[in-house]
């Protein structure tokens, strides 16, 4: 019965593929540098701050997340530097018109490597929002870039006396307009239904917000080959969030030997919750981190996962692949966490 | 071949491969554009290996197995919505009933499972070459892709009876 179930299968898969979404909106946004990952400088580089106004500043505030018995630092030199840590980077814009009910819940931090960075920010409905769940939500992008924009398949529009661009698919539509000669803007909208003009009237409404915005969680340790790439924080409210901070591996430069590349893609994430929604999965070996205890798990695919219980429902988890468990061990055991990090906006419109 | 030559020629090709992988073609959507904003940002490297498509294509599947893995492990995963993924469609005979059943059956999958008939049966890839891509044995990959395949036979019995109760 094989044969038959799997020529089944080959019938659903095309139908499937049938069912892919319009590239367009996707060539859109790579075109103009639409971005909801890109890549962060690491090893002790600061990130350049998204604005050139905005002032780069390391962070200084008191890092407590992982503190065995003796791990409080003796007065003496200043410890070293962070392998990845964020300088906060400006706001830049915020719309002033929202659909009832949303409220800003996610804040990503986007660097594409040879360019200034920026931030991504989303707005939902949802009160249990989380940055890895695709709920309804709207998202407004800053792009530093005075290419022209795309307009292939889209729909041009006027914003407030701007060029702009408007491509709508089924459940989500996009957003992008010139705001001045070195900036686009890019509002999206998932799952809310919004018409054109009203998308047209949100971006209407982004005015320049001031103010900065730091993540606060930095990475002590991180295995070379790794390059962070995002960093995300996102939740309901300022007593429940979490950071979500990923990197992977450039693939080597040069034509790859033998003809064979890699197996795999290597990647590191690392997520901070400050109050799990569930308890951790019992499976896997125990093993301890900075005193915590801590579970690792290698999955079948190759990949791994290392959960830390914090206490008090704060919990560490990241998931690899490429990583050893050591490696992964230690990039845990140096973690450091902003313990009174600014996140009064979370939940807020 | 530079990335937008990349992009113009292929990205057609990712999207539908990667709504085949995830079985969820907003989520399709998401990762591919993900995917390509990485890769766009490393392409003077990715561009210059053997098989660039073959490379992006690794990430998407990686990109799918990390995201369905990180959510599983913070939130409780709601149940997916078997009729947004695989619509009832109006029954024009046996067929169609049977092809949305093999569907909702894909989609209640192990992930991994999933990724793994993809890669087999609509990229026609070699046990082996799936192993390269998954990062594990090729023993590995025979076994989860005969596990996909049980699954579905033992779910497709009783429906193949029912639909052909219903001719």
């Amino acid at each position: 019965m094989n044969t038959e179930v799997e020529e089944l299968v080959r019938e659903a898969q095309l139908h499937m593929a049938d069912r892919a979404p319009d590239p367009e909106p996707i060539r859109a946004a790579l075109a103009t540098g639409v971005a909801r990952r890109a890549r962060v400088r690491r090893t002790g580089l600061l990130v350049a701050a998204a604005a050139a106004a905005a002032t780069v500043v390391t962070l200084t505030v008191p890092m407590v997340a992982f503190r065995t018995p003796a791990a409080d630092p003796p007065a003496g030199p200043p410890p070293a530097p962070a392998a990845v840590e964020f300088a906060p980077v400006a706001l830049g814009f915020h719309p002033t018109r929202l659909p009832a009910g949303l409220a800003e819940r996610g804040r990503l931090l986007v660097l594409p490597e040879g360019t200034e960075p920026g931030l991504h920010r989303t707005w939902t409905a949802a009160a249990d929002a989380d940055p890895l769940d695709r709920r309804a939500r709207l998202e407004l992008g800053v792009r530093r870039t005075g290419e022209p924009l795309s307009t292939a398949d889209g729909t041009p529009v006027d914003v407030g006396g701007r060029e702009g661009v408007h491509h709508g698919a089924d459940s989500k539509s996009y957003l992008a307009w010139r705001y001045d000669d070195a900036t686009v803007l890019t509002l999206s909208e998932h799952g809310l239904g919004l018409s054109r003009p009203e998308m047209v009237a949100i971006a209407r409404s982004v005015r320049p917000e001031p103010g900065t915005f730091s993540v606060p969680v930095r990475l002590g340790v991180l295995p070379d080959a790794i390059a962070v790439e995002t960093a995300e924080i996102a939740g309901a409210s300022p007593r429940s969030w979490s950071v979500l901070i990923s990197g992977s591996e450039l693939p080597a430069a040069g034509p790859s030997r033998g003809g064979k590349e890699r197996a795999q893609v290597t990647f590191l994430s690392v997520t901070y919750a400050t109050s799990a929604p569930a308890p951790a999965p019992a499976d896997g070996r125990p093993v301890t981190v900075a005193g915590h205890p801590a579970r690792w798990s290698a999955e079948k695919d190759g990949q791994a996962v290392l959960i830390v219980d914090l206490g008090g429902g704060r919990r560490l988890t990241l998931t690899a692949s490429g990583v050893t468990e050591a490696e992964m061990i230690r990039v845990a055991g140096a973690v450091r966490v902003d313990d009174t990090p600014d996140v009064r906006w979370l939940g807020t419109p | 071949m530079t990335f937008e030559e990349f992009t113009a020629a292929r990205l057609g090709a990712l999207v539908r491969y990667a709504t085949v992988v995830t079985w969820d073609p907003d989520l399709a959507q998401d990762i591919t554009q993900n995917v390509l904003i990485r890769a766009q940002a490393r392409w003077p490297r990715i561009g210059r290996l053997d098989a660039p498509e073959q490379y992006v294509k690794r990430m998407i599947v990686n990109e799918f197995l990390s995201w369905r893995r990180r959510v599983a492990r913070l939130v409780p995963l709601p149940r997916e919505s078997l009729d947004r993924i695989a619509p009832p469609a109006p029954d024009h005979g046996g067929e169609v009933v049977r092809r949305d059943a093999v569907a909702r059956l894909i989609a209640a999958l192990p992930p991994r499972q999933r990724a793994v008939i993809a890669l087999r049966f609509y990229e026609d890839l070699s046990h082996e070459q799936i192993a390269e891509v998954l990062g594990c044995r090729a023993v590995t990959v025979r076994t989860t892709l005969s596990r996909a395949l049980a699954n579905l036979r033992t779910a497709l019995s009783p429906t193949k009876t029912l639909v052909e109760e219903s001719l």
